[in-house]
């Protein structure tokens, strides 16, 4: 019946419909702010809640995956952080500038060591990626997984979290940094583990 | 040499192509000429990379997309 009497309203639908196909981007980023998937599928029901009354504001051609990380993020630092007080992390004030560099580099790392960059790499999985990401403070973790893993541009991620462009560059310098930090001395552990047990 | 860490702080716009494109060709010009800074970025590129593609492993339950599919029909 809507596809003849309606077209406003199917218009509306089509909108929502797109909406939902961002579902898993959402979800995957509010599992990582909460750190739990109960509060996780209730922040991203609520983020559904408020763009769905507010449907009509949206301006088709402009970023509809933009527009809901917008109101998930409002969502979670007004209600969610609110509530809860999860434990937050070290801060990144220390974190030295160009540390890869210094460390690789300077140290005498050579691209001719028998250890390939894949093979570092290689050695990362799921739970060490999760556990570097969940020690880094919500404003730096939040940056990270815009960029790294949902891929919005750093003028995307500046309106998404209504910060600077300048602001969003240095979160994502000094969170990389520290995650390079945390994923480096897993590999370290490994390979000392291994020489221990050989 | 002052030229390497000048490259080192345009890195990460480097990967996220975010330098313009004579920026950009004169990054890439200088990792093809130095193995040291390319080792760093082959590095930085992977490790950002491996993030991304462990977290997108990660799906919404059924149960929310079906409560989310309700909601937008109310």
């Amino acid at each position: 019946m809507s596809n003849t009497c309606c077209p406003e309203t199917d218009q509306l639908q089509a909108i929502k419909d797109e909406a939902i196909s961002y579902i898993d981007s959402l979800y995957r980023t509010a599992l990582r702010m909460t750190g739990n998937p109960a509060d996780a599928e209730d922040l991203v029901q609520e983020t559904y809640l408020r763009a769905f009354r507010s449907i009509a504001q949206f301006k088709p051609g402009t970023n509809l995956r933009a527009w809901l990380f917008k109101i998930q993020t409002n969502s979670f630092i007004n209600e969610y952080r609110k509530r809860v007080r999860r434990p937050r992390n070290q801060s990144l004030d220390d974190v030295e500038e160009y540390y890869l560099y210094s460390h690789l580099v300077e140290s005498g790392v050579q691209p001719s060591s028998s250890i390939t960059e894949d093979q570092i790499l290689a050695q990362i999985d799921d739970a060490d990626v999760f556990r570097a990401l969940d020690d880094l403070q919500d404003n730096y973790r939040q940056v990270v997984l815009l960029a790294d893993v949902e891929g919005f541009a750093y003028r995307e991620i500046a309106e998404i979290l209504d910060i600077p462009v300048g602001t969003v560059m240095s979160r994502l310098h000094r969170a990389r940094k520290r995650l390079r930090e945390q994923l480096m001395s897993i590999r370290q552990d490994t390979d000392t583990e291994a020489q221990g047990a050989g | 040499m002052r030229n390497c860490e000048h490259i080192a702080k345009l890195l990460y716009q480097y990967i996220d192509r975010e330098l313009t494109d004579d920026e950009h060709r004169r990054v890439r010009q200088h990792l093809d000429a130095c193995p040291p800074c390319k080792h760093v970025f082959r590095l930085e590129a992977g490790m950002l990379t491996i993030i991304g593609e462990h977290c997108r492993k990660v799906s919404a339950p059924e149960r929310l997309i079906d409560r989310v599919r309700q909601l937008s029909h109310e």
